[in-house]
């Protein structure tokens, strides 16, 4: 529900973030190739694009009362999308050199589907009455895949299995993937929500944390890449863009920003306290 | 040359010495922002036309939190190191980076969680924010430093040590390791104790005062540095007790197993040493294990019978 300003849950269209993760996340993978310098950038930004899509579904599937439940449905899509993403881009080898290309769409899909199966075991096998778990679980899988899909293309500067083994597996960054993007999709709804959440701010959260993500991944991506400092670039300027909008909504919507002072009904008590002592 | 077990020993000394820092660190790192099991309270208080001046932190568990700060520093760490820069610095530079994302969270979940409760009145008090960052990141800080440093020892060539993961990943993992366990050993003197002082303690809580948390000190407001001035004398300390005798005794038995593993490598030729080592230490290990929940039951049967049984 929408107030008369605008603000609600339901202020952001979801076809809008679904389109704006898939194809950006899938462009910006494929696009990785295209020059040394700025294909990881784009693989990076494509990243950014699934990690708001993941944190918009994981808000739309979390707002039936989760509560203490959204880092965990975050840990769980990462955890099942990453097996997903693997096994994509390893089926795309054992198919043959020509068909490396076929690598991230098979793991974005072999992610959905392996979302689709826990989300229907925990329609059928543990009874939860969430009506919308399945198509959101199958969301959040994709989103996943397609965020660590993203950084480690970035790293690598390619989506193939032997660049990604050599760069992402073997130094061990794909477990930093694994607990850092749960975190940036499932923060940004566990910090905003709440009987007066608004979408809106709740994805200026997300370009946050997926640009903070962003930057961290171009300062550990130097012993790999030359483009090292141009994602940490483009991560540090766009965090700064969405982290001011963030700060900027907060302060609008907020009930009173004061620097210091009482909570409001206990300032007048107060006041009213002092009185009656001078009188 | 030392003799590789004694060199085993003192590091696992210092590693354990290490995780013991980082357990207290963690522990009164969550206060800070009252995160975990407190927060739900902190959360419900201004619905319940509670009101407060106290930092709400809503990161996300502490196990997902600190494996991330971990790993960020891991990896930076890891950069770093094949830069050739000294392990301490390289560490420490990791660590502040973490420490700096770590802020930059705290802030946002703050911001997020008061401003989405505006319904009920709740100001978003600038103070609140400044005051409580500089001891979040610090005690971070402490936590991410030690955790990689412990994750760094265990990749030295030692024999006992020498783990074949990256440096990431294994502070990735002792990262989620220190967020369970300053969780489910810490909460309880901040949640249960401080966080409702106004109702006697040990009755619980019941449903009728949730969200009645204590919002006064002893002069003004309570905020969130109250309740770590409080943890650090005992929730702290027994998280960091916890933590630094889980990481000193589990490779204490591995470095000692490999005592047994080189003499029976003398006595039946063939035999190998590392699988003898690991079998020794997992006995070792068994026992501890079993001696400790044997203390365990000891001291409550104590404390039941010195201080009397529950009153009804």
């Amino acid at each position: 529900m929408a107030n008369e300003k605008g603000w609600g849950p339901n202020s952001v269209d979801k076809r809008k973030t679904l389109a704006f993760g898939v194809v950006g996340g899938l462009a910006g993978i494929y696009l990785t190739p295209i020059n040394p310098i700025i294909g990881p950038v784009l693989a990076a930004l494509g990243a950014v694009c699934a990690i708001v899509w993941g944190a918009d579904a994981i808000s739309r599937v979390s707002s039936y009362g989760l509560g203490t439940g959204v880092p965990s449905i975050g840990y769980m899509s990462l955890a099942f999308s990453l097996v997903g993403a693997l096994s994509g881009v390893s089926i795309a080898v054992y198919l043959g050199p020509h068909y490396t290309w076929l690598g991230p769409i098979l793991g974005f899909v072999i992610a959905m589907l392996v979302g689709a199966i826990v989300a229907g075991l925990c329609l059928t096998v543990l009874r939860m009455k969430i009506p919308i778990l399945m198509r959101c679980t199958i969301e959040l899988a994709g989103a996943a895949a397609l965020s660590v899909l993203g950084f480690s293309a970035a790293i690598a500067g390619s989506y193939a299995l032997p660049n990604l083994l050599h760069s992402v597996i073997i130094p061990g960054y794909i477990a930093l993937f694994f607990i850092l993007n749960t975190m940036a999709i499932q923060h940004p709804f566990n910090a905003c929500l709440g009987p007066n959440e608004n979408r809106t701010r709740t994805l200026k959260l997300a370009f946050t944390t997926a640009f903070m993500v962003t930057g961290i991944v171009g300062l550990i991506a130097y012993p790999f890449t030359p483009a090292w400092w141009v994602i940490a670039l483009v991560g540090g300027i766009g965090w700064y863009i969405s982290v001011s909008a963030f700060i900027a909504a907060s302060k609008e919507e907020a009930a009173e920003v004061k620097w210091t002072g009482w909570w409001p009904h206990d300032e007048e008590e107060f006041v009213q306290s002092v009185k009656e002592i001078k009188e | 040359m030392a003799d590789p077990i004694i060199a085993g020993l003192g590091v696992v000394a210092l590693m354990g010495a290490a995780a013991t820092i980082a357990g207290a660190a963690e522990d009164l790192e969550s206060d800070t922002g009252s995160m975990s099991n407190p927060n739900s309270q902190v959360q419900l208080a201004p619905q319940m036309g509670n009101l407060h001046r106290i930092f709400n932190k809503a990161v996300s568990g502490e196990p997902v939190q600190m494996g991330s700060w971990a790993g960020i520093a891991g990896s930076i760490a890891f950069v770093l190191l094949s830069l050739n820069l000294p392990a301490v610095m390289a560490i420490a530079g990791g660590a502040a980076v973490a420490a700096l994302v770590h802020a930059a969270f705290a802030t946002s979940s703050h911001l997020g969680r008061i401003v989405s409760v505006s319904k009920f009145k709740q100001p978003l008090f600038l103070d609140v924010v400044t005051e409580h960052l500089g001891p979040i990141a610090g005690h971070g800080f402490i936590v991410t430093f030690t955790i990689v440093g412990v994750s760094y020892l265990m990749t030295l060539p030692i024999q006992g040590l020498a783990h074949p993961f990256p440096l990431p990943m294994l502070a990735v993992l002792w990262g989620i390791t220190i967020g369970a366990i300053g969780s489910s050993t810490g909460d309880i003197h901040y949640g249960g104790e401080r966080e409702y002082q106004q109702y006697p303690f040990g009755g619980g809580i019941p449903v009728r005062i949730h969200g009645d948390i204590t919002r006064r000190a002893e002069l003004g407001a309570r905020n969130s540095l109250d309740a770590v001035n409080f943890c650090a004398k005992y929730g702290g300390p027994v998280t960091g007790f916890c933590f630094g005798s889980i990481v000193f005794f589990s490779f204490w038995s591995t470095v000692v197993g490999g005592i047994f593993g080189s003499i029976s490598g003398a006595i039946l030729p063939g035999n190998s040493d590392t699988n003898t080592a690991l079998a020794v230490g997992t006995g070792i290990l068994l026992i501890i294990i079993i001696l400790i929940i044997i203390i365990n039951n000891r001291m409550e049967v104590f404390a039941r019978n010195k201080y009397g049984p529950y009153l009804k």
